[in-house]
């Protein structure tokens, strides 16, 4: 027994030695903003880098699965050492809303800055860059303008020929919420089947997989994020495949009709921040030109700041309209997405 | 002096009664053999000894000192009694050495090392000494243990049937070095086996349990063998001649012959039965003997020819024929057999 | 005295297992209606049936491939044996998301493989026929093919210490070659193959990263759907709860099939196997064999990690990426210490006397082994909200130390550590207990001068395993770690997750190698404790 007391001291004490910056930042009134992000460590932490540099507050950073983060902030309440959440994709910030995690954030920047669609009307959360679900071709076997919208995905002319990834996934669990926030569920529910009654194969792989496998010939279609695609075509040296740019096309889904389907990755800063007024800096900082400029070339989105231009590798894919509708309206309508899913036999 | 005293030890598992009111002494330079049938309580004896068991009523005192008693226990580790069990038991991670020097744990190494050298020249190991217990023949390893258990300098040896894994030459051998050894320390010793021939060769006393857990004969295996107190401690020694009788006008009638009545030890009426014990040996052949009796059966033992044979009266009898007398008895010769002795029990 | 040491048992068993305590209050809270929803959508039974089905398949693959392996090296004389054995365990150093991740982007219909075929033949997609790597039989080749060492590991130590004059008494009665190994060698070996069998189909029950990456709808991605995109750990709960039940049914089977098994010959002579000779052919055979499944388990990966390596070298200088191996490291260490001295004392408890709600209780802290990362997770992360909020105030337990990340890690890995512990202690006789102490020794000497060295060799391979698994070890990790605490697994699946696999190379290959060394010695203990070389 007495050897397991001096090992759990033993592992008490490695942690202090860990985390002596946490530990003591507290104490000794340094300034600092704890961060929950689900947002990939390599995608974010030069910019907070840059922030500390800047503010001389230090960023904790741990990050995690999106419902991860968010279960663990609710169940934390009061005690959460979080000052701010940053999410991926409408239906998880939805969720933190919806569950009391978050607080109203005013500031001039912030909605001054962010274009109205991409934050909450009450000002919860803010979406820090957007991203596009789009529709791919391949420019040999379908016809530039054969396919311009969502619905054709259902289309019979299609069948076997759609390549799309697991219901399982969030980017295509807030489109199908987005078509029962517009059609309803019934139809949505009829467009589903029609999609997976057209699927290629069974579901699976990532975004970047089906654009591959539509490029080797798996299907005609493909459906997947903007920055894949542009991964594909102007990312990384041992990402990129000249071949995309060559063979495959991209669709902008329903100009004519509500728009493109546009999502956004963001957060805001939670109920019991203890460090609020940091964590409101740091947001503010997140929608500005430095740090815009680095999630607009890193990661190839669309930045939220509508100063800011895209990538010119994203702009040379043209303007387009997107979905104005509210974030909002998608993510109340996630749980029931995933129900009209399973009951299409989406996988 | 008195070394080791039991007095009245009872001990029972839930129960299930293994012994019951034990007592006997066992003074220096003595060795106590303890027998009985399997599961009649000797090795769980040999355990209170050694403080492996608690007591739960009587006492075991050793030089005086009280070891054992109901709420007094002295633990084993500080009783300084060596114990060896039927199987070698030795640590298979040290050599012979280390395993011989186990028991001088702390001491000084010279001291040490002087002491495991003339234990091993004892045992007729010393160069063996660096092997390990799985390279050594069973034998050996068995010569360790003793050296093992008598490095620390016991005040006493308890013995758990430590030949009965040996082969018969080995046993024989193993008693005589081992009885030797012991005798040279006069470490008193307590040893269990179910050999009468073991008990009679090393045994100063014997105490000879019933399957009850009571004592059933306590006093040296000669006074055993001469005079048992019942047809069971008599058959002990091995192979018997058990024949029922009756008293008539004072006297035991039976196939046997006529004894006084007063053989039998206690008073007995007219009519009462008797149980008759003849060993083997203390029949013979005798051409003006009275007992008439027909060879049925003839084996070759180590001594003699062990010869069966039928009464008149129709009850078989078993004697021996020393190979000295020159005479090979066969199937269906007529003998006449004399009675040198028999034990007397009311039956 | 007993009984306060029993007491104590009790309680650590019950501290540890409070996460899965708290999992199994999910049946007392009302469910939200997802759990229904997934019950009447017959979705439950589909995932329990793609469970089982990979488990099941799973363990007899591994099964046939580690006897046939193991077997081979110990019985069979061909060139290049001694390397064969030690190469054959490697695969226990590769982290299945990993070689999933890599088979999956490598055997997809628009990966290199495929391409080429089209290429060679003229042929486009769907012309031809290729097994589809995203299905379930894609979840167990990869499966069978990382964890068959466990198989392999203790089938080898079980043939190895069968007695030659077993064997030879085979031969004397008819049997030859086949039949030996049918009707002799492997029968008595029965116990520690079922053994391993359990241990593989508890890893493939729990896997998570090889079915969610190949879209095979299981349990553990039932789970992680019900809280991921539901929001909803009680359903999780719920349903990790079932494959809790199926867990401990498995290692009901492996408990009965380890009590009817003390057939070792301890006190045996040691001689040698004699290796039968082959026929050229037949050795080159048996080479090629032995070869297939390190090559389709370790070295393809691994080549392929290292060339994804080669385009990101900068990666590997990197100081987050050193301190992130630094972590994984500090991480196993501590997990095994903890790990080890808790499967100790379990074992200890239930060689003396216990309780009977005692025994329950240890066989539940000692069932982690198959339960997901993530619901181990979830359970670990409620009970210390409940002790922050009522007995240790202040948020620093989980966000500052690194006691949430431990207790994980333990819950999930004290199968192991436990399960070697007892195996060590059943090699101790309860008379060199006695002899012991009447030789002066009290109860810590016999503990650290008797026991600890003659379990000495069961203990660091349950030590090696642990590390091993620790260093692999994802969701819990990702979940439970405080801040700015990464670890290789992490920064893996992270890169490997934003669909970065080359990028996520480098950190793939440094977590190959630093569970290479204890690989290593683990394949030298388990060979040295086969043949009965103590020392």
């Amino acid at each position: 027994m007495r050897f397991l007391t001096i090992m759990l001291c033993a592992l008490g004490l490695a942690a202090f030695d860990d985390n002596t910056n946490t530990a003591n930042a507290a104490t000794q009134n340094e300034q600092v903003v704890n961060l929950y992000s689900s947002q990939q460590e390599h995608l974010i932490r030069p910019v907070l880098v840059n922030f500390t540099k800047k503010t001389g507050i230090t960023v904790n950073l741990t990050t995690g699965g999106n419902a991860e983060l968010v279960t663990r902030l609710e169940y934390e309440g009061e005690n959460t050492p979080a000052d701010m959440l940053l999410t991926v994709d409408i239906g998880n910030v939805y969720q933190a809303k919806d569950k009391g995690l978050l607080q109203v954030v005013e500031s001039e920047i912030l909605s001054g800055n962010i274009l109205a669609y991409l934050r909450d009307p009450e000002g919860y959360w803010f979406g820090i860059t957007s991203r596009a679900r789009l529709i791919f071709y391949h420019k040999d076997r379908v016809e530039a303008h054969a396919v311009q919208n969502y619905a054709d995905l259902a289309d019979d002319r299609w069948k076997g020929r759609v390549l799309i990834r697991s219901s399982n996934n969030v980017y295509n669990q807030s489109l199908v919420a987005s078509r029962v926030a517009h059609d309803g569920r019934e139809a949505a529910l009829k467009w589903a089947k029609g999609l997976v009654a057209n699927m290629a194969r069974s579901p699976q792989g990532g975004d970047t997989d089906q654009i591959k496998a539509l490029l080797a010939g798996e299907g005609d279609l493909a459906v997947a994020n903007s920055y894949y695609y542009g991964r594909l075509i102007a990312g990384d040296e041992s990402v990129r495949d000249p071949k995309v740019a060559e063979k495959i096309g991209v669709i902008f889904p329903d100009q004519e009709g509500h728009g493109t389907h546009v999502n956004i990755r963001g957060g805001g800063v939670t109920k019991y921040a203890k460090n609020r007024a940091n964590a409101v800096k740091l947001l503010e900082y997140l929608v500005q030109e430095p740090a815009q400029r680095f999630f607009a070339d890193a990661n190839l989105e669309y930045p939220a700041n509508l100063a800011v231009k895209a990538n010119s590798a994203v702009e040379a894919w043209g303007e387009f309209n997107r979905d104005q509708l509210n974030l909002e309206e998608v993510g109340k309508h996630q749980r029931t997405a995933i129900e009209v899913m399973d009951e299409a036999g989406w996988r | 002096m008195t070394q080791l005293k039991v007095q009245g030890i009872s001990h029972a598992f839930d129960i299930l009664e293994v012994l019951n009111d034990v007592s006997f002494t066992v003074e220096a330079g003595e060795l106590t053999c303890l027998v009985g049938p399997s599961g009649c309580g000797k090795s769980t004896l040999l355990r209170l000894i050694a403080g492996l068991e608690q007591t739960q009523s009587g006492s075991i005192t050793l030089e005086g000192e009280v070891l054992s008693a109901p709420a007094h226990s002295v633990p084993t580790r500080l009783r300084r009694i060596g114990l060896v069990f039927q199987q070698p038991s030795l640590f298979p991670h040290l050599t012979v050495c280390e395993n011989i020097a186990f028991g001088l744990h702390g001491q000084p190494k010279d001291r040490v090392a002087a002491a495991v050298e003339e234990l091993l020249a004892v045992i007729g190991l010393a160069e063996r000494s660096k092997a390990y217990p799985h390279q050594l023949s069973g034998g050996q390893q068995q010569r360790v243990a003793l050296a093992r258990a008598l490095a620390p300098k016991p005040r006493l040896m308890l013995l758990d049937e430590p030949f009965a894994n040996l082969d018969h030459a080995l046993r024989c051998d193993m008693r005589e070095e081992v009885l030797g050894m012991l005798k040279q320390t006069g470490i008193p010793v307590v040893m269990v086996t179910h050999e009468p021939e073991e008990a009679l060769i090393m045994a100063d006393k014997m105490v000879l349990l019933r399957a009850d857990g009571r004592v059933h004969q306590y006093a040296s295996p000669q006074e055993i063998y001469r005079a048992p107190v019942d047809a069971e401690a008599a058959a002990f020694f091995g192979v018997i001649n058990r024949i029922g009788g009756y008293v008539e006008e004072g006297q035991v009638v039976s196939p046997l012959g006529i004894w006084s009545q007063s053989a039998c030890g206690v008073e007995m009426t007219d009519g009462s039965k008797v149980d008759i014990i003849v060993r083997p040996e203390s029949l013979r052949l005798a051409n003006d003997a009275d007992i008439a009796a027909t060879v049925n059966e003839v084996w070759a033992t180590a001594v003699g020819w062990m010869t069966a044979a039928k009464l008149s009266g129709g009850i078989s009898v078993r004697f021996m024929i020393p190979y000295a007398q020159g005479i090979k008895p066969a199937f269906g010769d007529h003998v006449n057999l004399h009675c040198d002795g028999a034990h007397i029990f009311p039956a | 005295m007993i009984r306060s040491k029993s007491y104590i048992s009790i309680t650590l068993a019950v501290m540890i297992a409070a996460p899965l305590f708290i999992i199994a209050a999910g049946w007392v809270v009302a469910d939200k209606g997802t759990f229904s929803y997934y019950l009447s959508n017959n979705l439950i039974s589909i995932y329990a049936l793609n469970s089982a089905i990979i488990s099941m398949a799973v363990s007899t693959c591994a099964l046939g491939i580690g006897i046939c392996t193991a077997w081979a090296v110990t019985m069979l004389a061909f060139p290049c044996r001694g390397l064969m054995e030690w190469l054959l365990v490697l695969p226990l150093a590769m982290p299945a998301y990993v070689a999933a991740m890599i088979y999956g982007d490598v055997l997809q219909g628009a990966g290199p493989v495929q391409s080429w075929i089209r290429e060679l033949t003229g042929l486009s997609y769907g012309e031809y026929y290729f097994p589809a790597v995203h299905s379930l039989g894609g979840v167990v080749f990869v499966l069978s093919f990382t964890l068959y060492p466990y198989v392999y590991l203790l089938a080898r130590s079980a043939f190895l210490s069968q007695s030659r004059q077993m064997l030879e008494c085979g031969e004397t009665l008819g049997l030859t070659g086949y039949s030996l190994f049918t009707r002799l060698a492997l029968p008595m070996a029965r116990p520690a193959l079922v053994a391993g069998m359990a241990l593989v189909a508890m890893e493939a029950l729990a896997d998570f990263g090889v079915v969610a990456l190949y879209g095979v709808p299981a349990f553990t991605t039932g789970i992680y759907r019900a809280w991921q995109g539901m929001y909803d750990p009680v359903a999780a709960a719920r349903m990790a709860c079932i494959l809790l039940a199926m867990v401990l049914f498995a290692l009901a089977i492996e408990r009965r099939a380890r009590g009817q098994a003390s057939y070792h010959n301890n006190n045996a002579l040691y001689h040698p196997l004699p290796r039968y000779r082959l026929s050229g052919i037949a050795q080159l055979g048996v080479l090629l064999g032995c070869s297939l499944p390190v090559l389709l388990g370790f070295i393809v990966p691994l080549a392929l990690i290292m060339q994804w390596s080669m385009e990101h070298v900068a990666l590997f200088a990197d100081t987050s990426t050193l301190q992130a191996l630094g972590n994984s490291l500090l991480l196993a260490i501590l997990t095994v210490a903890v790990a080890i001295t808790v499967g100790l004392w379990f074992a200890y408890a239930l060689r003396g006397q216990i309780p009977k709600a005692g025994r329950w209780a240890i066989r539940l802290a000692t069932a982690g082994y198959a339960i997901p990362g993530s619901v181990i997770a979830v359970g670990v992360l409620l009970l210390f909200i409940l002790l922050q909020q009522y007995v240790l105030p202040g948020g620093w337990l989980l966000t500052g130390s690194l006691l949430g990340i431990v207790w994980g890690c333990v819950l999930r890995f004290l199968t192991v550590a436990f399960q070697s512990a007892e195996t060590g202690l059943g090699q101790v006789m309860p008379q060199m207990d006695a002899v012991a102490s009447t030789l002066g020794a009290s109860g810590r000497g016999i503990l650290w001068r008797v026991h600890l060295p003659i379990m000495q060799a069961s203990l660091l391979s349950g030590m090696l395993l642990v590390f091993v698994d620790t260093l692999k070890e994802l969701p819990a990790t990702l979940l439970l770690r405080p801040f700015n605490f990464d670890t290789l697994a992490i920064r893996t699946y992270e890169l490997a997750g934003d669909e970065l696999l080359h990028r996520a190379a480098p950190t793939a290959l440094l977590l190959v190698a630093a569970s290479l060394l204890p690989v290593w010695l683990l394949n030298h203990k388990m060979a040295a404790a086969g043949r009965g070389d103590v020392p």
